[in-house]
């Protein structure tokens, strides 16, 4: 029984890598820092939020990033969701990690730009993190040209399409950044998570299962 | 204006970029340069005016992105942008002005949010201001959603007389960003009624080479090439466009000998770009093209040409006889309806019919619905199948791609209402051989009323090639004489109007012993006779079998790959992806429900629906192995791909139970439960599995969606008296519209509860915006529903 489940995981992951067209599109800002904002010159807008604030507080300059799996990744997952949920529910978990996959690797591009500056990077910040609002997904979406460049719009909620995609805010910094320890309880899920573990975090079990 | 019309072999010369210019004169990137038609028009004016000077002779107006959605937060209306950027363009002392329309910058259905009455809204109002402000032609440009065009076209056709222009932009792997190859575009544009296609921007003139000859194939009306000047790569943080006019000439100049004929510039071009084009075309006439005529249909992503191949359509979205498919329209429970679309595709169909005609049924109404929600899953293109002219129309009109009408006939009646939306929407149509006087017993007389139906389509514009003819298959029982016509029919049609043919061939046996046997037989006959596209159940392994054999001795399937792959072994002949190994086993039901065997399980049903009641069986193997199930989940024994395996297993089992008795089930059913993914949010998934398990335990799910008004909820909750609602939200920011949601229910039907689910919530979230009960997951909402809807 469970060969067949780990069959259908290895599927997936087939699947959503020939499914996939991963797409990514990033600019570098030089910022000034004003209190609980973040400017960007030459930008269109600012970055507001006590946490963007403080995760960029070291940083001199910003990389504003979207990156997208494609519009054939909602599609196959919502066909499934008709004919064989299982498969829609795993594939669905797939391209979650696919997408951050997609963005870890081209957080390693940054980090070579970064390194010829004499820099390192922050992690990567998105909207919603924190108080950084979801509403700055259409700001950072127009100033990159994302639906031309890469197919990706939002919706009037902020909800990014297609689906599977990630914006995000990386900062370069001359100072050695700690990689942060992803924390359990600052999660919304906290109190019922099932996979909560109270040290690494969430990250845990997705190294288990792979 | 006829721009092309009054000289065919002419060229005709547009401008270049707009954006990429006025960044150069300090335009920030991503700011909206329309702004500039009235805060600068002096530099627009100056940019037109290159541009005319290098030789062009169609000014794009600045108004590409002057949609209401890009214009949200401007202070200018749309109507202000448009009448002052085509005013501009008037002023420059340009030829021709053409009022530029590009994508929304939102996504539309299914992915979207955006539906395609609202997107004809928005094109609809910059149509109307760019007619009023004196524009002389449209160019609907750098679309990568072929529906969006579609909605585009309609809004430019149905508001304006002016010419349309319209392009799509293609990434390097030939394919838009939603996913239409260029022959699907071209197909589809072109039956739309554009005056000329073609591709823009995202590529250089180098990458675009190698997608235009398969547009060049199957254009009718003239192509456009709009390119960028090269792929631009960052150099410091300046843009580079890398193509220079020289060499951008010497790529226009292939394009010309291809047969391009209507050029101009896109991102990073200048008006040296565009005087380089001058100096190929000036004096010259462009070549005459070999353009392939085809029979065709499409979806968005997917394109059928009825070549000299066989073409399996499916028939099976039929409520006709079938019980479960009426009962799956009354109560619009769509996926019975999308399970049949994606069965037949994965069985092998290569179009769908789609037919939801009951009496009782508002099918102007129910048949775009289903068309959409069909769409949503399968890429097959599909048949509209209906005799009500106006959901006909209806269905067209909201199709994305270019369909099949299923049908005409030779009625005076008949053809003068059908033709008109078979033109207007670009359909293929299916003419049936008969008229005022029935089906007529000869061949010779079929063939008459074919033609007949082949040239009044000719005069209301339809080409030959959109027309596909039914010959008509008479049951052998009722009417033995005269099945050999059809067979003969097929073949003069063929030959005679060298048009294409389709026949529903299950027709043959009604009434008859061994049905499956005559059908096949039949169709064997039909296809030796040249039929193209047979009307069948792609389910029936006969139908299929025969329709793989023909396929090799016709030299269709090369070297009998595709049969020898599927008939090689028995074993997943249909490629679909399966879970559950069919071995035998005599293992009890729950732990086969426990370990996904569908297959076994169905068995194992269907074998106790001989001694045992459905409610027997329901209640003592279906709901303990769920509840075995659930308990594991909760403990953390098992995770939620076993859980949902679990489920899904037992859904096909009640499948198997209401297939055999409709009415008992229904005896079984418990109190109802409404879903629905609240206002403003799509997350859906974890909504539709929360459906699936309470369907399992027998509580019939209304199910209304994502993106669900809150009044619709109400208005249900009342109307079917509702004592449960499950509302799910993702987002922070749709919880609010949860709890409007809570609110009105609250207010208007203060004895229905509601109980809410999504990751953003948890128990103490719930209980602020007034929700009864918090569902931590779908099997949280099993305990609720049993709790509220005491059984």
């Amino acid at each position: 029984m469970e060969d067949d489940l780990d069959r259908l995981i290895d599927d997936c992951i087939k699947e959503i890598k020939a499914i996939s067209k991963p797409l990514y599109v990033y600019q570098l800002f030089e910022i000034n820092h004003l209190k609980e904002e973040v400017k960007l010159l030459d930008g269109l807008f600012s970055l507001k939020g006590k946490s963007i604030s403080a995760h960029l507080i070291n940083s001199s300059k910003v990389i504003l990033l979207a990156a997208t799996l494609g519009v054939e990744v909602d599609r196959k997952i919502k066909a499934y969701q008709y004919t064989n949920m299982t498969r829609a529910v795993v594939l669905d978990a797939c391209g979650a990690e696919a997408i951050e996959s997609v963005c870890n690797e081209v957080e390693e591009e940054i980090e070579k730009i970064a390194k010829k500056e004499g820099c390192s990077i922050t992690s990567r910040f998105s909207p919603g993190y924190g108080d950084f609002s979801i509403g700055f997904q259409p700001k950072i979406l127009q100033q990159l040209n994302a639906f031309s460049k890469i197919g990706l719009s939002c919706t009037n909620e902020h909800i990014l399409l297609p689906r599977k995609s990630i914006t995000a805010c990386i900062g370069f910094t001359q100072q050695t950044v700690e990689k942060l320890e992803k924390n359990c309880k600052e999660c919304n899920t906290y109190t019922y998570c099932r996979y909560k573990r109270e040290e690494k975090g969430c990250e845990l079990i997705t190294g288990e299962t792979q | 204006m006829s721009l092309l019309q009054e000289k065919p072999n002419s060229y005709l010369i547009f401008d270049g970029a707009m954006g990429t210019m006025l960044q150069k004169s300090g335009l920030k990137v991503g700011a909206l340069p329309e702004v500039y038609n009235i805060e600068e028009p002096t530099i627009i004016g100056n940019i037109h005016k290159a541009y005319i000077d290098a030789g062009a002779q169609v000014i794009t107006a600045n108004t590409f992105q002057a949609n209401e959605l890009k214009l949200k937060d401007s202070k200018y209306s749309v109507e202000e942008i448009i009448e002052a950027g085509i005013t501009v363009a008037k002023g420059s002392g340009a030829t021709y002005v053409a009022l530029d329309i590009g994508p929304l910058g939102q996504m539309m259905e299914p992915i979207g949010d955006i539906s395609f009455n609202r997107a004809y809204e928005i094109f609809q109002r910059q149509v109307k201001a760019g007619v009023k402000a004196g524009a002389d032609c449209i160019l609907i440009e750098t679309f990568s959603d072929l529906y969006e065009a579609k909605a585009a076209i309609l809004a430019a056709k149905e508001n304006s007389q002016l010419p349309i222009f319209c392009t799509m932009t293609f990434q390097k792997d030939g394919r838009t960003f939603l996913g239409t190859d260029p022959i699907t575009a071209t197909l589809v544009l072109q039956s739309l009624g554009v005056d000329a296609l073609g591709i823009n921007c995202s590529l250089g003139p180098e990458e675009m080479l190698t997608i235009l000859p398969s547009i060049l194939k199957y254009a009718k009306v003239p192509v456009i090439v709009q390119s960028n000047a090269g792929l631009p790569y960052l150099e410091g943080d300046e843009t580079i466009f890398p193509v220079d006019p020289v060499a951008f000439g010497d790529y226009y100049k292939k394009m010309v000998e291809m047969g391009v004929q209507v050029l101009g510039g896109c991102c990073g071009t200048t008006p040296q770009h565009i005087e380089a084009i001058k100096n190929i075309v000036s004096e010259k006439k462009s070549p005459k093209r070999n353009v392939q005529l085809v029979t065709a249909t499409t979806s968005a992503t997917k394109m059928v040409i009825l070549d000299n191949k066989t073409t399996v359509i499916g028939e099976r979205i039929n409520p006709t006889g079938k019980k479960r498919l009426k009962e799956a329209l009354r109560n619009k429970q769509m996926e019975v309806l999308l399970n049949e679309a994606i069965e037949q595709s994965n069985f092998g169909a290569q179009v769908l019919d789609v037919n939801v005609g009951l009496p009782e049924i508002d099918e102007k109404l129910i048949l775009p619905q289903v068309i959409k929600d069909i769409q949503g899953v399968v890429d097959t293109p599909l048949q509209i199948d209906t005799v009500n002219t106006e959901a006909m129309e209806a269905a067209a009109r909201i199709y994305n791609g270019k369909p099949i009408i299923n049908s005409v006939n030779g009625k005076e009646s008949v053809m003068s209402k059908v033709f008109p939306i078979a033109k207007k929407y670009g359909a293929t149509l299916i003419g049936l051989t008969l008229d005022e006087g029935g089906i007529p017993e000869t061949a010779e007389e079929r063939l008459t009323i074919a033609k007949r139906i082949m040239e009044r389509a000719m005069d209301y514009g339809i080409p030959k090639e959109d027309l596909i003819i039914d010959c008509l298959v008479v049951t052998a029982s009722a009417q033995q004489s005269m099945v050999m016509e059809t067979i003969k029919a097929v073949t003069l049609v063929k030959e005679e109007l060298g048009l294409k043919t389709a026949l529903g061939v299950s027709n043959v046996s009604f009434g008859l012993p061994n049905r499956e046997l005559l059908n096949r037989t039949f169709l064997a006959t039909a296809l030796s006779a040249g039929l193209d596209a047979p009307i069948l159940d792609p389910l029936s392994k006969e139908m299929m079998g025969t329709i793989d054999a023909f396929r090799v001795l016709n030299n269709e399937d090369e070297e009998a790959k595709l049969f020898i792959e599927k008939f090689k072994s028995n074993t997943n002949t249909l490629g679909v992806p399966t879970l559950q190994n069919s071995q035998t086993t005599n293992k009890d039901l729950t732990t086969l429900i426990i370990e996904g065997r569908k297959i076994e399980v169905a068995e194992e049903v269907k074998e106790l629906l001989t001694n045992k009641s459905a409610f027997d069986i329901i209640n003592q193997n279906f709901i303990p192995a769920l509840d075995e199930v659930g308990k594991g989940y909760e403990k953390g024994d098992f995770f939620l791909p076993q859980l949902l395996r679990a489920a899904e297993t037992v859904k096909a089992g009640l499948e198997i139970i209401k297939n055999s008795s409709l009415q008992e089930f229904k005896e079984v059913e418990k109190g109802k439960v409404l879903l629905a993914t609240v206002k403003g949010d799509i997350h859906d998934i974890g909504k539709n599995i929360a459906k699936m398990l309470l369907e399992n335990y027998g509580y019939p799910v209304i199910d209304l969606g994502k993106d669900v008004d809150p009044q619709l909820i109400v208005d249900t909750v009342k109307q079917q008296n509702i004592k449960l609602v499950g509302l799910s939200a993702l987002m922070t920011t749709t919880v609010k519209n949860m709890e409007i949601t809570i609110e009105m229910l609250k207010k208007e039907v203060p004895d229905c509860k509601v109980m809410v689910g999504g990751a953003v919530l948890n128990l103490q979230y719930a209980e602020m915006i007034g929700a009864d009960y918090f569902a931590v997951d779908g099997q949280a909402g099993i305990k609720i529903a049993r709790e509220v809807l005491k059984e």
